[in-house]
Protein backbone atom coordinates (compact mmCIF):
# COMPACT_ATOMS: atom_id res chain seq x y z
CA UNK A 1 0.00 0.00 0.00
CA UNK A 2 1.27 3.42 -0.90
CA UNK A 3 0.92 6.57 1.07
CA UNK A 4 1.33 10.12 -0.07
CA UNK A 5 3.06 12.83 1.81
CA UNK A 6 0.76 15.16 3.69
CA UNK A 7 1.32 18.05 1.33
CA UNK A 8 -1.81 17.48 -0.70
CA UNK A 9 -3.01 20.96 0.05
CA UNK A 10 0.19 22.41 -1.35
CA UNK A 11 -1.00 25.21 -3.61
CA UNK A 12 2.01 24.91 -5.82
CA UNK A 13 1.32 22.69 -8.86
CA UNK A 14 3.78 19.91 -9.29
CA UNK A 15 5.94 20.25 -12.42
CA UNK A 16 5.19 17.55 -14.97
CA UNK A 17 8.86 16.54 -15.05
CA UNK A 18 8.79 15.70 -11.40
CA UNK A 19 5.51 13.84 -11.71
CA UNK A 20 6.90 11.76 -14.53
CA UNK A 21 10.03 11.03 -12.58
CA UNK A 22 8.02 10.09 -9.53
CA UNK A 23 5.87 7.76 -11.65
CA UNK A 24 8.99 5.94 -12.76
CA UNK A 25 10.55 5.74 -9.35
CA UNK A 26 7.90 6.30 -6.73
CA UNK A 27 10.15 5.53 -3.83
CA UNK A 28 13.10 7.60 -4.96
CA UNK A 29 12.22 10.61 -2.85
CA UNK A 30 11.42 8.45 0.06
CA UNK A 31 15.05 7.29 -0.03
CA UNK A 32 16.25 10.86 -0.05
CA UNK A 33 13.94 11.73 2.79
CA UNK A 34 15.11 8.74 4.73
CA UNK A 35 18.73 9.74 4.23
CA UNK A 36 17.91 13.30 5.18
CA UNK A 37 16.01 12.15 8.23
CA UNK A 38 18.83 9.88 9.30
CA UNK A 39 21.28 12.74 8.91
CA UNK A 40 19.06 14.86 11.06
CA UNK A 41 18.83 12.12 13.67
CA UNK A 42 22.55 11.79 13.76
CA UNK A 43 23.01 15.48 14.18
CA UNK A 44 20.33 15.42 16.82
CA UNK A 45 18.32 18.25 15.37
CA UNK A 46 15.00 16.41 15.61
CA UNK A 47 13.80 15.58 19.04
CA UNK A 48 10.07 15.70 18.56
CA UNK A 49 9.31 12.01 18.10
CA UNK A 50 7.85 10.46 15.00
CA UNK A 51 6.75 13.82 13.60
CA UNK A 52 10.18 14.43 12.28
CA UNK A 53 9.17 12.36 9.25
CA UNK A 54 6.50 14.91 8.51
CA UNK A 55 8.96 17.67 9.25
CA UNK A 56 11.44 16.05 6.92
CA UNK A 57 8.85 15.91 4.19
CA UNK A 58 8.11 19.55 4.77
CA UNK A 59 11.81 20.27 4.49
CA UNK A 60 11.95 18.21 1.35
CA UNK A 61 9.30 20.51 -0.11
CA UNK A 62 11.24 23.50 0.96
CA UNK A 63 14.83 22.56 0.13
CA UNK A 64 14.67 19.77 -2.41
CA UNK A 65 11.93 21.38 -4.48
CA UNK A 66 9.56 18.46 -4.00
CA UNK A 67 5.87 19.15 -4.22
CA UNK A 68 4.82 15.75 -2.92
CA UNK A 69 6.47 12.40 -2.66
CA UNK A 70 4.90 8.98 -2.51
CA UNK A 71 6.60 6.87 0.11
CA UNK A 72 6.11 3.39 1.39
CA UNK A 73 4.06 3.18 4.56
CA UNK A 74 6.38 0.44 5.71
CA UNK A 75 9.30 2.82 5.35
CA UNK A 76 7.61 5.44 7.49
CA UNK A 77 6.75 2.88 10.13
CA UNK A 78 10.28 1.48 10.06
CA UNK A 79 11.69 4.99 10.30
CA UNK A 80 9.35 5.75 13.14
CA UNK A 81 10.22 2.54 15.00
CA UNK A 82 13.92 3.05 14.44
CA UNK A 83 13.69 6.58 15.65
CA UNK A 84 11.71 5.56 18.71
CA UNK A 85 14.17 2.82 19.55
CA UNK A 86 17.13 5.10 18.99
CA UNK A 87 15.65 8.03 20.87
CA UNK A 88 14.49 5.75 23.69
CA UNK A 89 17.96 4.35 24.01
CA UNK A 90 19.45 7.84 23.92
CA UNK A 91 17.04 9.03 26.55
CA UNK A 92 17.78 5.98 28.69
CA UNK A 93 21.53 6.45 28.35
CA UNK A 94 21.26 10.15 29.07
CA UNK A 95 19.01 9.48 32.03
CA UNK A 96 21.41 6.87 33.38
CA UNK A 97 24.27 9.28 32.91
CA UNK A 98 22.41 12.07 34.68
CA UNK A 99 21.29 9.76 37.47
CA UNK A 100 24.86 8.51 37.83
CA UNK A 101 26.06 12.07 38.14
CA UNK A 102 23.32 12.87 40.63
CA UNK A 103 24.01 9.79 42.77
CA UNK A 104 27.75 10.38 42.49
CA UNK A 105 27.23 13.90 43.77
CA UNK A 106 24.97 12.52 46.46
CA UNK A 107 27.69 10.12 47.67
CA UNK A 108 30.26 12.89 47.60
CA UNK A 109 27.90 15.14 49.53
CA UNK A 110 27.39 12.41 52.12
CA UNK A 111 31.14 12.06 52.53
CA UNK A 112 31.57 15.81 52.78
CA UNK A 113 28.75 16.00 55.31
CA UNK A 114 30.42 13.30 57.42
CA UNK A 115 33.76 15.10 57.28
CA UNK A 116 32.08 18.36 58.22
CA UNK A 117 30.41 16.72 61.22
CA UNK A 118 33.76 15.31 62.35
CA UNK A 119 35.41 18.70 61.89
CA UNK A 120 32.60 20.40 63.80
CA UNK A 121 33.05 17.94 66.67
CA UNK A 122 36.81 18.44 66.64
CA UNK A 123 36.33 22.19 66.60
CA UNK A 124 33.99 22.00 69.59
CA UNK A 125 36.48 19.83 71.48
CA UNK A 126 39.35 22.18 70.69
CA UNK A 127 37.28 25.21 71.58
CA UNK A 128 36.44 23.61 74.92
CA UNK A 129 40.10 22.89 75.58
CA UNK A 130 41.20 26.36 74.59
CA UNK A 131 38.50 27.85 76.82
CA UNK A 132 39.65 25.66 79.70
CA UNK A 133 43.26 26.62 79.13
CA UNK A 134 42.34 30.29 78.93
CA UNK A 135 40.33 30.04 82.13
CA UNK A 136 42.94 27.86 83.90
CA UNK A 137 46.39 28.57 82.54
CA UNK A 138 49.21 26.21 83.39
CA UNK A 139 51.11 27.54 86.36
CA UNK A 140 53.71 26.49 88.85
CA UNK A 141 53.27 26.31 92.58
CA UNK A 142 56.27 26.33 94.85
CA UNK A 143 55.91 23.87 97.72
CA UNK A 144 57.88 24.83 100.84
CA UNK A 145 56.21 22.63 103.40
CA UNK A 146 54.56 19.24 103.83
CA UNK A 147 53.10 20.08 107.25
CA UNK A 148 51.66 18.36 109.17
CA UNK A 149 53.63 15.44 107.71
CA UNK A 150 56.94 14.85 109.49
CA UNK A 151 59.04 15.89 106.50
CA UNK A 152 61.07 18.98 105.86
CA UNK A 153 61.66 20.58 102.52
CA UNK A 154 65.37 20.97 101.87
CA UNK A 155 64.83 22.65 98.50
CA UNK A 156 61.43 24.11 97.52
CA UNK A 157 59.66 21.92 94.97
CA UNK A 158 58.12 23.35 91.82
CA UNK A 159 54.79 21.68 91.12
CA UNK A 160 53.19 22.17 87.73
CA UNK A 161 49.41 22.47 87.79
CA UNK A 162 47.51 22.18 84.51
CA UNK A 163 43.91 21.53 83.53
CA UNK A 164 43.33 17.91 82.62
CA UNK A 165 42.14 17.18 79.09
CA UNK A 166 38.50 16.65 79.96
CA UNK A 167 37.91 17.79 83.48
CA UNK A 168 39.82 18.29 86.70
CA UNK A 169 43.48 19.14 87.04
CA UNK A 170 46.74 17.31 86.94
CA UNK A 171 49.77 18.11 89.01
CA UNK A 172 53.29 17.03 88.21
CA UNK A 173 56.63 17.07 89.95
CA UNK A 174 58.67 16.75 86.82
CA UNK A 175 62.08 16.32 88.42
CA UNK A 176 60.99 13.00 89.90
CA UNK A 177 58.47 12.17 87.13
CA UNK A 178 55.58 12.03 89.55
CA UNK A 179 51.99 12.84 88.60
CA UNK A 180 48.66 13.15 90.34
CA UNK A 181 45.16 14.30 89.51
CA UNK A 182 42.32 16.05 91.29
CA UNK A 183 38.91 17.55 90.71
CA UNK A 184 40.19 20.98 91.71
CA UNK A 185 43.63 22.60 91.78
CA UNK A 186 43.70 22.14 95.54
CA UNK A 187 42.89 18.44 95.22
CA UNK A 188 45.54 18.00 92.57
CA UNK A 189 48.12 19.76 94.73
CA UNK A 190 47.16 17.76 97.80
CA UNK A 191 47.36 14.50 95.81
CA UNK A 192 50.79 15.26 94.34
CA UNK A 193 52.12 16.05 97.78
CA UNK A 194 50.76 12.75 99.07
CA UNK A 195 52.24 10.95 96.07
CA UNK A 196 55.65 12.53 96.64
CA UNK A 197 55.69 11.49 100.28
CA UNK A 198 54.36 7.97 99.62
CA UNK A 199 56.99 7.46 96.93
CA UNK A 200 59.74 8.86 99.13
CA UNK A 201 58.76 6.58 102.02
CA UNK A 202 58.48 3.56 99.79
CA UNK A 203 61.83 4.09 98.06
CA UNK A 204 63.57 4.80 101.37
CA UNK A 205 62.31 1.46 102.65
CA UNK A 206 64.31 -0.31 99.98
CA UNK A 207 68.08 -0.56 99.66
CA UNK A 208 69.59 1.00 96.58
CA UNK A 209 70.64 -2.42 95.32
CA UNK A 210 67.01 -3.38 94.92
CA UNK A 211 66.11 -0.40 92.79
CA UNK A 212 66.17 -0.18 89.02
CA UNK A 213 68.02 2.76 87.45
CA UNK A 214 65.04 5.13 87.22
CA UNK A 215 63.76 4.16 90.66
CA UNK A 216 67.19 4.87 92.12
CA UNK A 217 67.31 8.20 90.36
CA UNK A 218 63.85 9.06 91.67
CA UNK A 219 65.00 8.24 95.18
CA UNK A 220 68.07 10.43 94.80
CA UNK A 221 65.99 13.33 93.50
CA UNK A 222 63.54 13.05 96.38
CA UNK A 223 66.43 12.81 98.86
CA UNK A 224 67.69 16.07 97.41
CA UNK A 225 64.40 17.85 98.02
CA UNK A 226 63.16 16.20 101.21
CA UNK A 227 64.35 14.92 104.53
CA UNK A 228 62.60 13.49 107.51
CA UNK A 229 61.91 16.05 110.21
CA UNK A 230 64.20 15.84 113.20
CA UNK A 231 62.25 14.98 116.34
CA UNK A 232 63.25 17.14 119.30
CA UNK B 1 41.80 12.82 73.67
CA UNK B 2 42.99 10.37 76.28
CA UNK B 3 45.55 7.91 74.99
CA UNK B 4 45.58 5.80 78.13
CA UNK B 5 42.80 5.23 80.61
CA UNK B 6 42.38 3.45 83.89
CA UNK B 7 41.44 0.34 81.91
CA UNK B 8 44.85 0.44 80.19
CA UNK B 9 46.59 0.88 83.54
CA UNK B 10 44.73 -2.03 85.13
CA UNK B 11 45.31 -4.33 82.18
CA UNK B 12 49.01 -3.51 82.06
CA UNK B 13 49.34 -3.96 85.83
CA UNK B 14 47.83 -7.42 85.47
CA UNK B 15 49.99 -8.29 82.49
CA UNK B 16 53.20 -7.24 84.23
CA UNK B 17 52.17 -9.11 87.38
CA UNK B 18 52.45 -5.94 89.42
CA UNK B 19 52.05 -5.83 93.16
CA UNK B 20 49.45 -3.26 94.16
CA UNK B 21 49.62 -0.84 97.09
CA UNK B 22 46.81 1.38 98.27
CA UNK B 23 48.40 4.78 98.72
CA UNK B 24 46.58 7.90 99.82
CA UNK B 25 46.21 9.56 96.43
CA UNK B 26 45.79 6.47 94.28
CA UNK B 27 46.58 2.79 93.95
CA UNK B 28 50.21 2.21 93.09
CA UNK B 29 51.34 -0.67 90.91
CA UNK B 30 54.93 -1.83 91.28
CA UNK B 31 56.81 -3.90 88.73
CA UNK B 32 59.43 -6.18 90.21
CA UNK B 33 61.94 -8.36 88.47
CA UNK B 34 63.22 -10.72 91.09
CA UNK B 35 63.72 -8.42 94.04
CA UNK B 36 64.45 -5.34 91.99
CA UNK B 37 61.86 -2.60 91.66
CA UNK B 38 61.75 -1.64 87.99
CA UNK B 39 58.86 0.80 87.82
CA UNK B 40 55.93 2.25 89.76
CA UNK B 41 52.81 3.79 88.34
CA UNK B 42 49.63 5.17 89.81
CA UNK B 43 46.13 3.92 89.02
CA UNK B 44 43.51 6.54 89.71
CA UNK B 45 40.46 5.66 91.68
CA UNK B 46 37.13 6.23 89.96
CA UNK B 47 35.80 5.73 86.45
CA UNK B 48 37.51 3.35 84.03
CA UNK B 49 37.70 6.22 81.54
CA UNK B 50 39.95 8.40 83.67
CA UNK B 51 43.04 9.56 81.84
CA UNK B 52 46.40 7.88 82.59
CA UNK B 53 48.62 9.54 80.03
CA UNK B 54 51.57 9.46 82.42
CA UNK B 55 51.69 5.67 82.03
CA UNK B 56 54.41 5.42 79.32
CA UNK B 57 56.82 7.71 81.14
CA UNK B 58 56.33 5.90 84.46
CA UNK B 59 56.91 2.53 82.78
CA UNK B 60 60.00 3.92 80.96
CA UNK B 61 58.37 3.17 77.63
CA UNK B 62 57.49 4.99 74.48
CA UNK B 63 53.81 5.50 73.81
CA UNK B 64 53.65 2.85 71.09
CA UNK B 65 55.43 0.34 73.30
CA UNK B 66 52.93 1.05 76.05
CA UNK B 67 50.11 0.44 73.57
CA UNK B 68 51.80 -2.79 72.55
CA UNK B 69 51.90 -3.84 76.19
CA UNK B 70 48.16 -3.27 76.40
CA UNK B 71 47.46 -4.92 73.03
CA UNK B 72 49.36 -8.12 73.94
CA UNK B 73 52.07 -7.66 71.32
CA UNK B 74 54.52 -7.01 74.18
CA UNK B 75 54.44 -9.27 77.22
CA UNK B 76 56.17 -9.19 80.60
CA UNK B 77 59.15 -11.12 79.27
CA UNK B 78 59.56 -8.64 76.40
CA UNK B 79 59.14 -5.71 78.77
CA UNK B 80 61.88 -6.95 81.13
CA UNK B 81 64.17 -7.58 78.17
CA UNK B 82 63.50 -4.03 76.97
CA UNK B 83 64.31 -2.68 80.44
CA UNK B 84 67.60 -4.56 80.44
CA UNK B 85 68.45 -3.21 76.99
CA UNK B 86 67.77 0.32 78.23
CA UNK B 87 69.83 -0.11 81.34
CA UNK B 88 66.92 0.09 83.75
CA UNK B 89 67.96 -3.32 85.01
CA UNK B 90 71.38 -4.94 85.12
CA UNK B 91 71.95 -7.70 82.56
CA UNK B 92 70.61 -11.07 83.62
CA UNK B 93 73.19 -13.60 84.96
CA UNK B 94 72.76 -15.77 81.87
CA UNK B 95 73.48 -12.79 79.61
CA UNK B 96 76.52 -11.86 81.70
CA UNK B 97 77.83 -15.41 81.38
Amino acid sequence: MKMTCPAESDPRPAPPVVEARLAKAPTKHAGKLQALTQDLWLTGEFTSGPFESVAAVAMGHEFLNLSWAPVQQANILALSDAYLAKSGQMVRERLQEQLGVVFGHSRELDAIRGELAALRQLLETLTGKVDRLAANPVHTICVRSFAPEPFEVAVPLDILIAPDEEDGFQAAFLDAKLHAYGETKEDALSNIKATILDTYRRLCEMPDTRLGRSMLRQKQVLNHYLREAQTR
Amino acid sequence: MKHFTKEHAQTIAKKLACSLREDRAHTTAEVFEGETLVARFGIRRGSRELGHDHLPSELHLRRMECKALYDCTLDRFGYIRLMRERGELPPSPTEQA
